[in-house]
């Protein structure tokens, strides 16, 4: 029997294993450093070895690879102090574990509009220097950079939704959520691997949102609507692991490594913003610069209403729209 | 032409493994068009968009995997194309490790496997230095290829190496082949009794290489970093390298490869020198021959020079410089007739690509003092490439250098670079092109094709100007590195590309058409 | 353990960055371990340098 302690344990599992102690499960998926347990039907449960964690997670300090302790299909049973193996070859402890608040505090000074623009500016640039893989072809053509570069030859499913991300950007920044809601039918569940490309963009948007909307209470009332609906879509959609993540994005909840840097853009504080940057890049395969993109463009249009008053806000639309030069291309 | 669609349910793969295993099976003969993906609405709808629905789309959910192909039933079938899936699959996780565990940290690993004794760091440079740092401090010997770590960072992670009796190999350390496996970029070359202490990349990989081709072996080569033997960091590891090299038993003669040190590191090299109870060649690269002569050493005027000189006296043979050519001198001179004999008048200059800095560093050295050449690395001043009149002159470029692989890979991993400058640089009036062709690993995997298909589409870009123009290379590697030395020399003679042993003769001969071209008809 | 027990000791290397040189040393024979790497939480040098620029437009 391998005893394993989890380090740490997120708020909403700690709430959910206390609503429904004694619940089996069965495992989903199994990656070398995470697995997905399946509770119900829909919901899944995440535990990862990394520095990381994420909604619904846990992280345990586990000196092997998942895929030695368990396959997809094992029974395992879930109870608030421990997970255990259904053929008892291992135990999760739960009860020493630090709990992790999956929602980004918003105790912090946010950012001023022109700090936040700066910060945007070193984002995109240090994006562009990054292996153009996934979704990241596209990011000159999404951040208004001339000149405007085809996507890398190969790259199949960047270049057929290129239009796409396009018109769902432009209709976002224009504040026309329907529109954009029409248009991110077009991008749900499409592109490679197991959370599909466009969903990590998408996700990136949602935390904005949730975020923009909770700093300022009925100013932009259509988010509520919006996310709930993109949740909606990507039940039937997506994969059941993208599915997990979108509605856990459309709440405001997103990995440690992924709300760390979003908080570390939106808000004032000490951290290394291109090193937060640099751990999101390396999630999953293209997850992590997919997201990024994502994140760039949802933070063009999160500066773009924040200062969309008179002469300030026209200030800050002629930076947003200056040509950027590509760097390294 | 027949549809097919594969499923593999519940299945999950990583997008850049899904993306490059499309890439294979598109390549698969009877293939005319394959999509792999996750089963989800809008994946599928691509999947129509390319013609390549079958019904068993109905049956997919967004948790199922599929590949939608088209194929020639006559060249082959699904399961063919399944057992190339499960066979790139595997593969790849044979290499990437996919069953291999990747522990998340320098210290999980090390717990992880035991007798651990050495640390490849290859991060980006602001982090490498805490990681170098726990590394000695577990006792492990470093190879650190990063650069952009500061001076007092490398002063400070060094004195800790010598402090603990370790390497530190590095920052910006590219060569290394310590008990006989090579490191990084490095050539595979037979183990003998030859040990090399070497600050520069590609001198190391050009010197270990030609010791391999006059038969003899190397037992330890050991790098130190571009800026070992500068004042500030006082040759730390040159001397850590070259006092082991003298200590180790399976070392009979030692080799100081690097660009000509401050005065002050020279002494306290030659002092260890004079008293090695092994020959010592160093080729301090343009260096101070008499104050290596003194210091009873053997100093010498090229990398291959170094080598060969090495291979004599390890065999107890006389020496003496080597300025000339393998081959036949009045042979040599043919070939320059027919070389220029295939010039207009008005072709009169020298375009200069290379991929390794040391390399450059001595096809400058030679060239430079009888031409004016202008280059990213020149000799003075007013020689720097952006003082070139109108784009008109003779030019030397070391493309490895930093302005050059901003945001883009080292020119020896991805060709891409020197192929864009083939087409920018070389023009109706590029009398010869020069070029190293560097093998090994690390390198690309046919350099010398890379060359070839730019030279072809020069010639062909010439030719509509009824022009020709000459072309020089070496190989820097060995019939047992992947690429295969002489399969590359095959490729680029083919070509039409004249091929010498080494660099400094491929840099000679190039003098010689200079030469002759100046001299006229 | 110094430079001439290293000469006498069988090579086991862990490779913290390019996956290319773990494969190559994989395909030899090596034995090698990859670190799936991320940078350490913490480190303020980018911030310090971000804040400098920010301050540099504020006073312009």
């Amino acid at each position: 029997m391998r005893e394993i302690f989890a380090k740490t344990v997120a708020d909403d599992l700690v709430e959910f294993l206390q609503k429904h102690p004694g619940q089996l499960a069965s495992v989903h998926s199994v990656f070398p450093h995470a697995v997905n347990i399946l509770v119900g039907e829909n919901d899944l449960v995440t535990l990862t070895n990394l520095d990381d964690i994420t909604p619904m997670g846990l992280r345990v300090d586990c000196g092997v690879s998942f895929a030695e302790l368990l396959k997809a299909g094992d029974k395992v049973m879930l109870d608030t102090d421990r997970f255990a193996a259904a053929d008892e070859t291992f135990s999760v402890h739960l009860r020493k574990a630090q709990v992790w608040e999956s929602k980004l505090r918003m105790n912090l000074a946010a950012r001023p509009a022109e700090d936040g623009a700066q910060v945007r500016r070193t984002l995109v640039s240090w994006l562009g220097e990054q292996p153009a893989q996934g979704l990241l072809p596209l990011l000159p053509r999404l951040t208004h950079q001339s000149p405007r570069n085809r996507p890398a030859a190969d790259n199949l499913y960047s270049r057929y939704i290129a239009g796409d991300l396009e018109a769902f950007t432009d209709a976002v920044k224009k504040s026309n959520w329907e529109h954009a809601l029409t248009r991110a039918d077009r991008l749900i569940g499409f592109g490679m691997g197991s959370t599909p490309a466009c969903d990590d963009f998408l996700a990136a948007y949602l935390v904005v949102f949730n975020i923009a909307e909770v700093l300022n209470p009925g100013y932009i009332s259509w988010i509520r609507e919006f996310n709930q609906a993109i949740a909606t879509k990507a039940k039937y959609r997506t994969t059941l692991i993208s599915a997990n993540m979108l509605r856990h994005a459309a709440d405001g909840k997103i990995s440690r490594s992924h709300q760390e840097l979003i908080q570390a853009c939106l808000f004032e504080n000490e951290n290394d913003l291109v090193q937060l940057a640099h751990r999101v890049m390396q999630h999953g395969a293209t997850s992590g610069g997919d997201f990024l993109l994502g994140l760039v463009c949802a933070l063009e249009w999160y500066h773009h209403i924040m200062t969309n008053t008179g002469k300030e806000g026209e200030r800050a639309w002629v930076e947003l729209n200056q040509l950027q030069p590509v760097p390294g291309i | 032409m027949t549809l097919h669609t594969s499923i593999k349910r519940n299945a999950y793969y990583d997008s850049v493994t899904l993306m490059l295993l499309s890439r294979e099976l598109q390549k698969l003969e009877g293939v005319e068009d394959v999509l792999v993906g996750m089963g989800t609405d809008l994946n599928l709808d691509l999947a129509r968009d390319l013609g390549l629905a079958t019904s068993e789309f109905e049956t997919l959910t967004p948790n199922d995997l599929f590949i939608a192909a088209k194929i020639d039933e006559a060249l082959t079938s699904m399961k063919a194309i399944e057992a190339a899936f499960n066979e790139y699959l595997n593969k790849s996780a044979e290499l990437d490790g996919n069953d291999d565990y990747q522990p998340p940290s320098l210290r999980s690993a090390i717990q992880d496997l035991p007798g651990a004794n050495m640390v490849l760091v290859s991060v980006p440079g602001q982090y490498a230095a805490a990681e170098v740092e726990d590394a000695l401090d577990a006792g492990l010997h470093v190879m650190l290829f990063s650069d952009n770590v500061s001076v007092e960072d490398e002063l400070r992670l060094k004195q800790k190496a010598v402090e603990k009796g370790l390497l530190m190999m590095g920052p910006d350390c590219g060569t290394a082949i310590i008990n006989g496996k090579p490191l990084c970029f490095a050539n595979a070359v037979r183990r003998g009794r030859i040990g090399v202490v070497g600050a520069s990349g590609t001198g190391t990989q050009e010197v270990t290489v030609q010791i391999h081709k006059l038969g003899e072996g190397l037992s330890q080569v050991i790098g130190t970093g571009g800026r070992d033997l500068k004042e500030q960091i006082g040759g730390l590891m040159m001397i850590q390298g070259f006092e082991s090299l003298i200590a180790d038993p399976e070392t009979d003669l030692i080799v100081l490869i690097s660009k000509p040190p401050a005065p002050s590191m020279a002494e306290k090299i030659y002092r260890i020198a004079k008293t090695s109870p092994k020959p010592v060649v160093i080729d301090f690269i343009g260096g101070d021959r008499t104050a290596i002569e003194a210091a009873g050493a053997i100093a010498c005027i090229s990398l291959e020079d170094a080598a060969q000189k090495a291979v004599k006296v390890l065999r107890g043979q006389e020496y003496a410089d080597f300025t000339g050519f393998s081959l036949p001198e009045d042979e040599i001179d043919q070939i320059v007739e027919d070389a220029v004999a295939r010039l207009k008048s008005d072709q009169t200059e020298l375009r200069a690509l290379f991929t390794g800095g040391t390399l450059a560093d001595e096809a400058m050295k030679l060239l430079g003092v009888h031409h004016n050449i202008y280059s990213n690395i020149p000799l003075s001043p007013e020689m720097a490439i952006e003082n070139l009149p109108s784009g008109r002159g003779h030019i030397c470029l070391d493309l490895g250098e930093d302005q050059f692989t901003r945001g883009r890979p080292h020119p020896m991993i991805d060709p891409q670079t020197r192929t864009e400058f083939f087409r920018s640089h070389v023009d109706g009036q590029t009398a010869v092109i020069l070029v190293d062709v560097v093998l090994g690993f690390g390198s690309y995997n046919d350099p010398a094709g890379a060359v070839v298909a730019s030279v072809r589409e020069i010639r062909q870009r010439l030719s509509r100007q009824s022009k020709d123009v000459v072309v020089i290379a070496s190989v820097c590697g060995t019939e047992l590195d992947n690429q295969d030395l002489n399969k590359s020399i095959a490729t680029l003679q083919a070509e039409g590309i004249l091929v010498m042993p080494s660099n400094a003769q491929a840099v000679r001969l190039t003098d010689k058409v200079m030469q002759r071209i100046k001299k006229g008809v | 353990m110094s430079v001439n027990d290293l000469f006498k000791q069988e090579l086991k290397v862990v490779n913290l960055g390019l996956k290319s040189f773990h494969n190559d040393l994989k395909s030899q024979g090596v034995t090698v371990v990859q670190v799936n790497w991320k940078p350490k939480a913490g480190g303020k040098k980018n911030m310090l340098d971000l804040l400098s620029k920010i301050n540099k437009v504020k006073k312009s």
